[in-house]
């Protein structure tokens, strides 16, 4: 056990590497007779267009959507929209060793910093499995409870970890759990992985994201202020 | 010719509130519409962000 836990130490500060992810929608309904039918399949174009990026490197890991190259006006402001929609706006950072994580909003013309610590005591690790990749995954599975626009909301997240590659990482902020995350679904938006490339010989550097410091509960507030300021309510 | 202007100007602020009050109906179908796609209702950031950029396009193309 001991040996184990050294191994999965050593291994989760050594390993470097870089994993892209893709983003779909699952959809619930007959598109064709829903009347969202446009903008669903506007979503899904732009959604082909999203890759989201981890790089991770001694132990510490840095997520975020890169932005295509080259898009027009029109396309450029659906992305923008997409981005809100998928919960791509943000940029994360993780230290296995402090077992932290920062998020970094750009919100209202400012850039906040919220740290939060790799906590998955609220998850059920179950022994369901199933390959992604040839990787064999573990599913994870929860129901998040968090204040919405309208009060208390909440939505069934599952995700799909490998041990065979434990390395604490994943995308959007699933992080914590024992291997890498390969796939993960909140309400209908899944990331996927797409490609994973491990013990790269040049890996991008990895710097602390920068903001002002906020709490989770502070931005919180400020973002309610601003949100009841736009809507009147 | 103050009449004038002053018609001018009554219909140009009427048309403007009108835009104005037709781009938040717009903004608030949206944010509903979105959070129907995704299965999730938006917190605070993800709305005032939302209605941010509905408001914005749909101004720009009114």
């Amino acid at each position: 056990m001991f040996i184990s836990l050294l191994f999965y130490n050593t291994l989760n500060s050594q390993t470097n590497g870089k994993v892209i992810y893709r983003i779909s929608i699952e959809n619930t309904t007959d598109t064709s007779k829903d009347n969202n039918y446009k903008f669903i399949n506007s979503l899904e174009d732009i959604a082909k267009k999203f890759q989201l990026k981890l790089i991770f490197n001694n132990g510490e890991s840095f997520y975020e959507l890169k932005k295509p190259m080259n898009m027009g006006d029109r396309d450029q402001s659906l992305f923008k929209m997409a981005q809100i929609v998928f919960k791509s706006k943000d940029k994360f950072f993780t230290s296995l060793k402090d077992k932290k994580i920062n998020i970094q909003k750009d919100f209202g013309g400012e850039i906040f910093l919220i740290e939060k610590s790799l906590d998955i005591s609220d998850w059920k690790l179950t022994n369901e499995v199933k390959k992604i990749g040839g990787y064999t995954c573990y599913k994870a599975e929860r129901v998040f409870f968090y204040n919405s626009r309208i009060g208390k909301s909440s939505v069934n997240q599952i995700v799909w970890y490998s041990p065979d590659i434990p390395l604490s990482y994943g995308p959007a902020g699933f992080c914590g759990f024992p291997g890498l995350v390969l796939s993960a679904k909140t309400g209908n938006i899944n990331y996927v992985v797409k490609t994973i490339n491990l013990n790269i010989r040049k890996i991008e550097q990895i710097a602390p994201l920068k903001g002002k410091k906020v709490t989770e509960e502070e931005f919180k507030v400020i973002a309610k202020r601003a949100r009841k300021n736009i809507m009147k309510n | 010719m103050k009449f004038l202007t002053l018609i001018i100007f009554s219909s140009i602020t009427l048309n403007s509130s009108k835009v104005v009050v037709d781009c938040f109906d717009y903004a608030v179908d949206s944010v509903l519409n979105a959070e129907k796609v995704r299965g999730s209702a938006m917190d605070d950031e993800e709305a005032f962000n939302y209605m941010n950029w509905a408001l914005t396009t749909c101004m720009a193309q009114n």
